[in-house]
C-alpha cells in the first residue's frame, strides 16, 4: 500500500519503467506500453494531487488486460484479427480508474480472446512466469499477473470467465479477485462468454485489491447485467481482526488423490493458519463439481461462437480481401483467429446447432443450475469455502498446448464459481519445492466481497506470504 | 377438386420511439448522411452492451393489447445468429420462444383474423448496391450504412386465416390504421416503416398444401398483385400435376411476378440462444394498467361511436377513419362546431380534395377548424351561397385567411335583393331568346340553363333561391 | 459420441471458417475428444431442472427514451478497412 500523501507520480513511474526495462524482454507481460502517455498523465495527476484533490488511486500505475477497451489505444485481445483496432470509447472500468487518478501504463498480454489457461495462445507470443521463466504465468490474464508479480506495475485489471484472474494469480503468487457476476461493469470488456465474464483486480496484496475493487465496482447504466447495490467500504475489511465465529468449508470433491502433493500440502497449511485465526473448518460436499468443467466448456464456447462472429472483416480490424464477401469472411476469420479460438468457435457453434442444442447446450444450462444449487446448499452451512485455486503449480511452457482437454483441467477448481456467479479470491498459500507459488481460493456468497477480503486479509497478515516476490522488493 | 388459398402474414412495424431499441442513438434515419447516427452499441463494437428502451417496450405492449393478445408476463430476448454485412454483431437480438403477446386477433370487415404472436426485435442496417437498378444483381461491391441498425421493430405474425389477396390487403390496411391510431408506428410502407411478408399455400379439398414465403411487397397494391400472382402460379402448378416447392420468393413489382430465392436460404441454422447481455424481462401489472389507461380509442370503437352518436353511414365512417389524423380532425371539428353530418361532408369532399391539390399534411391542418366553423356560419346567415362557400373555403385554406375577410375583400356576399336580381334576370332573358322559347315550348331543362346564366352574370353571388323565384315569375309573365 | 468430417465441415460453414488438410484433421480429432468428454453430463437426470441462463434474477433494466450523442462519421470510417462516400465498402455479395 502506498501512502497517498507522499506520492510523486513521476517517481513511481520512474521505478516502474526501470523494472520494465530490466525484465520485460524476458517476461513479455505487455502487448502495448504507454510510457509517454503515462508521463503526460502523471504530470496532470500531480497537479491535481497538489491542489488537494482526493484521488483514491492518484498517481498509481495500472496495467489493463488487452481485452478491455481503451479509447484511442490499440486493443487487440492478443488476436491478429483485432490488430489495428483502436476503440473509439473507454470501458467503464477504464473510465473509473482514470477518474480515480490511476495512470494507465500499458495493455497486458493474454490468451487470445481470453481463451486459455497459460497465456501461450497469444498471437504476439507467450508471457513467461517471473518465478521461473520456463513456466507459464497461467492464463488467460497471464500478462497482468506477471506484471504485478515482477513489479512492472502496481495494480492491474484482468478478466475472469472460468478462472482467468485467479489461476494466473495463483501461478504468480499474487492476489486475484473474481467479483460477483454483475458487481463490476462489463461495458467495454470484449466479450468471451457474456454470462460468465467478470473484470477483477490483480494486485500484490489484499489492501490494493480492496482499493481497486472500490473504484471499479458499482452500478453502470451501460451494462444491463450490472447490479444496483450500495457498496461497503472494502478497505475496512483489511483492518485487523481475527476470524472467530466464521465457518470455512473444504469441499471433499476438491481434495482428491489426483491433487498435486505440493498443492495438497499448501491447502493443509492454510487450513491450520485459518484455525489459528479462530475460524472453524469443516468438510462439505459440492456433489456436482465433476460436471462443472464440461458444463463450462459447453456454455462458454457457445456464447463465444456468437460473440466472436462479428470479427468478419467488415467494420474494423483485420480484413483479408476476397473476390466475394464470403471469401473475405472465410479468409479473414480463418487466418485471423488462432487454433484454440477456432476450436472453441467450432465447438460452440456445434452445441447450438439444430439437433444438438438440447443434448448439449440446454443440458449444460440445467447442470449449471445444479452447480449453483450445490453452492446455495453449502452456504447454508458455512460462510466461506476454501479450495486450491488450481490443481498444480505453474506448468512448463509447451507442456499442455497439444492437448486442449489437459489444458482445460487447469480450470477445474475455478469454473464452478463463474457458473454460480459468486465471488472468489485467490491469494498465495505457499510454495512448491521448486519455489513456485501456489494459490488458495476462497469462495463466498454472492456480493460478499467484503467478507472475502476480510478472510484473505487475515490470512495474509497471519502468513506474510504476500511479501515474497520473484525479484525481491 | 376444391382449391383454396391459405394466407398468413408477417408484418414488421417500426416503433415511433426517439431512440433505438438498445442504445440512445436517434431513429430518424431517412435522409441522413450514412453512418452518422451510430454509437459503439448499434455498431456492435467489441465490448459494447445493449440496454432496453422503455418506450419501445411500452409501444410494443400497446400494440399487443390493441391486438387483443395475451401478454406473457415473463419474456426474454434471444440471439439469432447469421452473417450479413448489414448486421454488425452477426446476430440480431429478437424475442424467440417467449414473445410479448400471443393469441390475439384483429377484426377486418367483420372477420376475425387471429394473431399468432407479436414480439420486439432490432432492425438491421442498409446496403447500397452501386448498380443502375440499385439491385444486388451485377453489383461489383456493396456499401454499408448502419444508421438504421438497432431501430426498434415489432413483428406481428398472423395465423393462416386470410383467404384472398383482397382480404390480405384489407388486413394490412386495417393493421396500419390501428398502429397509427395508437401512436405505435407511422406505418409508412414506402419508407419501409411497415413491411409485409406473406406465407401462402393452396389447400386441395381441405388438405393443406406446401407454402411459399413472399418477400418484397412494398405497397398495398403490391400485396394484392403479388398474392394474386402467387395463387395463380401455385394453382397452375397443382393443376398441371406439379408440386409446389417450399421456398422463399421475391416479388418483382416491375415484372409483376414472383421469383425463387432458392439457394440463398441453404444451411440457415440461426442457433438461437438466450441473450446473455440482457436479463429476462418481467412485465408488471402496473405497466399493463398504465398502458391500458393511456390507450387511445381504437379505430373500430371510433367508427362505432360515429355511427351511434352522429348517425353517420358505413361509407362515411370508413373514409373518416382511413387515417388517424383525418379522424382526429373530424372529432376536433365536431367538438368545436357540432353538426357532425355537415362537418363530415365538408371534410370528405372539399377538404380531402384541397389536401390533395395543395399536398397538405392532415396532421398539421387543425388550423382549418375555425375556417370551417365560419364557413358554416356564413352559410347559416345567408351571407354567402353554397357555391361561393366552397371556393372561399379553398382560398381560406390556401392563403390561411379567415373566410369572412375573403368574402369581404372580394365582395362575395350573397345578393338577395329582389330588384337587383330581377334586373339581371330580365337581361339574361333578353339575351337568351332561344332558351326562353324552348322553355316555353315545354323543355324544362332550359330553366336550369337560364338559372346558370343568371348566376354567371351575378358572379355566383346571387341567392339561388331568390333567383329561382324571380326567374319563375318572369318566365310566367312571358307565357 | 461419433463425430464425422461432415459434421466438422457443416460447422465450418456455419462459423465461416475454412480449415484445410492437417488443420481440419486435427480439428476432427479434438472435436471428438471434447464431445466425448461432454457426454459425461448425460449421467445426470435433469428432467426436473430448469435451465439457468442468467444468474441474476432481476428484470432487465429499462432505459429512458432520450437521445445521446454517438460517434462522428469519421470515427466510424477510420476504423473501416475500406470506405467510399461515407459508407463502409464490402466485396461483391454473391447469393
Amino acid at each position: 500500500m502506498i501512502d497517498k500523501k507522499e506520492i510523486i507520480p513521476e517517481d513511481i513511474l520512474d521505478s516502474i519503467f526501470r523494472r520494465i526495462d530490466e525484465v520485460e524482454r524476458d517476461l513479455h507481460s505487455y502487448i502495448t506500453i504507454l510510457k509517454e502517455e503515462a508521463y503526460d498523465q502523471a504530470k496532470i495527476i500531480r497537479g491535481r494531487l497538489e491542489k488537494g484533490e482526493d484521488l483514491p488511486l492518484g498517481g498509481i500505475p495500472i496495467a489493463i488486460k488487452d481485452i478491455i477497451c481503451t479509447k484511442g489505444v490499440e486493443t487487440t485481445c492478443a488476436s491478429k484479427i483485432l490488430k489495428g483496432f483502436y476503440p473509439p470509447y473507454d470501458a467503464t472500468v477504464v473510465n473509473r480508474v482514470k477518474k480515480a487518478g490511476a495512470i494507465i501504463i500499458g495493455k497486458t498480454n493474454l490468451d487470445e480472446f481470453a481463451m486459455g489457461s497459460s497465456t501461450e495462445n497469444s498471437a504476439f507470443g507467450p508471457t513467461r512466469n517471473p518465478w521461473c521463466l520456463e513456466r507459464v504465468p497461467g492464463g488467460s490474464s497471464g500478462g497482468s499477473a506477471a506484471a504485478v508479480a515482477a513489479g512492472e506495475t502496481i495494480l492491474s485489471l484482468g478478466s475472469d470467465t472460468g478462472g482467468s484472474v485467479r489461476q494466473p494469480a495463483s501461478f504468480c503468487g499474487i492476489v486475484g479477485l473474481k467479483p460477483t457476476y454483475g458487481l463490476v461493469s462489463r461495458y467495454g470488456l470484449i466479450a468471451y462468454a457474456s454470462s460468465l465474464d467478470q473484470i477483477g483486480p490483480m494486485t500484490k496484496d489484499v489492501k490494493d485489491c480492496a482499493l481497486l475493487l472500490q473504484v471499479i465496482a458499482g452500478k453502470d447504466d451501460m451494462d444491463s447485467t450490472s447490479l444496483n447495490v450500495s457498496l461497503p467500504n472494502y478497505l475496512d475489511a483489511c483492518e485487523a481482526g481475527d476470524l472467530r465465529g466464521i465457518k470455512l468449508g473444504i469441499p471433499k470433491e476438491y481434495i482428491s488423490e489426483a491433487l498435486d502433493p505440493s498443492v495438497a500440502k499448501v491447502v493443509e497449511e492454510a487450513k491450520r493458519a485459518f484455525e489459528r485465526l479462530g475460524a472453524k473448518i469443516c468438510e462439505i460436499s459440492l456433489p456436482h463439481t465433476e460436471y462443472a468443467l464440461p458444463t463450462y466448456y459447453i456454455i462458454a464456447p457457445a456464447e463465444a461462437s456468437s460473440n466472436l462472429a462479428r470479427y468478419d472483416g467488415v467494420q474494423y480490424g483485420l480484413r483479408i480481401k476476397g473476390e466475394s464477401l464470403r471469401e473475405m469472411y472465410l479468409e479473414t476469420r480463418t487466418n485471423g483467429f488462432g487454433d484454440e479460438v477456432k476450436r472453441r468457435i467450432m465447438i460452440g457453434t456445434y452445441v447450438l446447432s439444430a439437433g444438438y442444442y438440447d443434448a448439449f447446450y440446454l443440458k449444460a444450462l440445467k447442470v449449471r443450475r445444479l452447480v449453483k444449487m450445490d453452492f446455495d446448499e453449502a452456504f447454508k452451512v458455512v460462510d466461506y469455502i476454501l479450495t486450491p485455486t488450481s490443481p498444480t503449480p505453474a506448468f512448463r511452457i509447451g507442456e499442455k498446448v497439444e492437448d486442449p482437454l489437459l489444458m482445460y483441467l487447469s480450470d477445474i477448481f475455478t469454473v464452478p464459481v463463474n457458473l454460480a456467479g459468486i465471488p472468489a479470491i485467490s491469494i498465495n498459500g505457499g510454495f512448491s519445492q521448486e519455489g513456485l507459488p501456489i494459490g488458495i481460493q476462497i469462495m463466498g456468497r454472492a456480493l460478499d466481497e467484503f467478507g472475502l477480503l476480510k478472510v484473505a486479509s487475515a490470512f495474509e497478515r497471519e502468513t506474510e506470504l504476500h511479501a515474497y516476490r520473484p525479484y525481491g522488493r | 377438386m376444391e382449391l383454396k388459398p391459405v394466407i398468413g402474414l408477417e408484418i414488421h412495424c417500426q416503433l415511433l420511439t426517439r431512440t433505438k431499441l438498445f442504445c440512445s442513438c436517434p431513429t430518424d434515419y431517412v435522409g441522413r448522411e450514412p453512418n452518422t447516427i451510430v454509437c459503439p452499441v448499434c455498431l456492435g463494437l467489441p465490448g459494447s452492451l445493449p440496454v432496453l428502451n422503455k418506450e419501445a417496450l411500452k409501444l410494443a405492449l400497446r400494440a399487443a393489447i390493441a391486438l387483443n393478445c395475451n401478454i406473457l408476463r415473463k419474456t426474454r430476448f434471444h440471439r439469432k445468429n447469421y452473417f450479413y454485412p448489414d448486421l454488425p454483431k452477426a446476430y440480431q437480438i429478437s424475442q424467440y420462444d417467449i414473445p410479448l403477446g400471443v393469441h390475439g386477433y384483429l377484426e377486418v370487415n367483420g372477420k376475425k383474423v387471429r394473431i399468432r404472436r407479436i414480439h420486439m426485435e432490432e432492425d438491421a442496417g442498409k446496403l447500397v448496391h452501386p448498380t443502375k437498378t440499385g439491385r444486388l444483381e451485377g453489383a461489383q461491391y456493396s456499401l454499408v450504412d448502419f444508421n438504421r441498425c438497432g431501430v426498434p421493430l415489432i413483428e406481428i405474425v398472423t395465423e393462416p386465416d386470410i383467404s384472398s389477396p383482397e382480404e390480405a390487403k384489407a388486413f394490412v390496411m386495417e393493421l396500419r390504421s390501428l398502429v397509427q391510431h395508437i401512436g405505435v408506428s407511422d406505418g409508412n410502407m414506402e419508407e419501409g416503416s411497415l413491411r409485409c411478408d406473406a406465407n401462402i399455400s393452396i389447400s386441395v379439398d381441405g388438405k393443406w398444401g406446401t407454402k411459399t414465403e413472399i418477400k418484397n411487397m412494398n405497397s398495398f397494391k403490391a400485396i394484392e398483385r403479388a398474392l394474386a400472382y402467387e395463387i395463380r402460379r401455385q394453382i397452375d402448378t397443382i393443376l398441371s400435376g406439379g408440386e409446389v416447392v417450399q421456398e422463399t420468393r421475391h416479388w418483382d413489382d416491375s415484372r409483376g411476378i414472383t421469383t425463387s430465392l432458392r439457394g440463398k436460404e441453404e444451411a440457415h441454422d440461426y442457433r438461437y440462444f438466450p441473450e446473455p447481455d440482457l436479463l429476462p424481462l418481467t412485465i408488471t401489472d402496473e405497466l399493463i394498467s398504465e398502458i391500458r389507461a393511456t390507450m387511445p380509442e381504437l379505430p373500430k370503437a371510433r367508427r362505432e361511436r360515429w355511427k351511434r352518436d352522429y348517425g353517420l353511414g358505413d361509407y362515411e365512417v370508413s373514409v373518416l377513419s382511413s387515417s388517424k389524423p383525418l379522424g382526429d380532425l373530424f372529432d376536433t371539428c365536431v367538438r368545436e362546431i357540432g353538426r357532425p353530418k355537415e362537418v363530415s361532408n365538408w371534410l370528405q369532399v372539399e377538404f380531402l380534395r384541397i389536401v390533395d391539390e395543395l399536398n397538405l399534411r392532415i396532421e398539421e391542418s387543425v388550423f382549418v377548424v375555425p375556417y370551417l366553423k365560419e364557413i358554416l356560419e356564413l352559410l347559416d346567415n345567408g351571407v354567402i351561397n353554397a357555391q361561393i362557400a366552397k371556393s372561399v373555403f379553398e382560398e381560406a385554406v390556401r392563403l390561411r385567411r379567415f373566410p369572412h375577410e375573403i368574402v369581404k375583400s372580394k365582395g362575395l356576399e350573397q345578393v338577395s335583393d329582389e330588384s337587383a336580381i330581377r334586373e339581371a334576370v330580365k337581361s339574361v332573358l333578353a339575351e337568351n331568346q332561344d332558351a326562353v322559347h324552348s322553355y316555353l315550348s315545354g323543355k324544362d331543362k332550359a330553366f336550369n340553363f337560364l338559372l346558370g346564366q343568371v348566376m354567371r352574370v351575378t358572379k355566383g353571388k346571387a341567392n339561388p333561391a331568390v333567383v329561382r323565384k324571380v326567374l319563375e315569375e318572369e318566365l310566367k309573365a312571358l307565357s | 459420441m461419433r463425430v464425422t468430417m461432415e459434421d466438422v465441415e457443416h460447422v465450418m460453414k456455419l462459423a465461416n471458417l475454412d480449415l484445410k488438410g492437417e488443420e481440419k484433421e486435427k480439428m476432427l480429432k479434438h472435436f471428438s475428444r471434447i464431445l466425448d468428454y461432454f457426454t459425461k453430463l448425460q449421467e445426470l437426470d435433469t428432467t426436473q431442472i430448469e435451465p439457468l441462463s442468467h444468474v441474476i434474477e432481476e428484470s432487465t433494466p429499462l432505459r429512458e427514451d432520450e437521445v445521446r450523442e454517438g460517434l462522428d462519421q469519421e470515427d466510424v470510417l477510420k476504423m473501416a478497412p475500406e470506405r467510399e462516400f461515407g459508407y463502409i465498402k464490402v466485396p461483391r455479395i454473391v447469393e
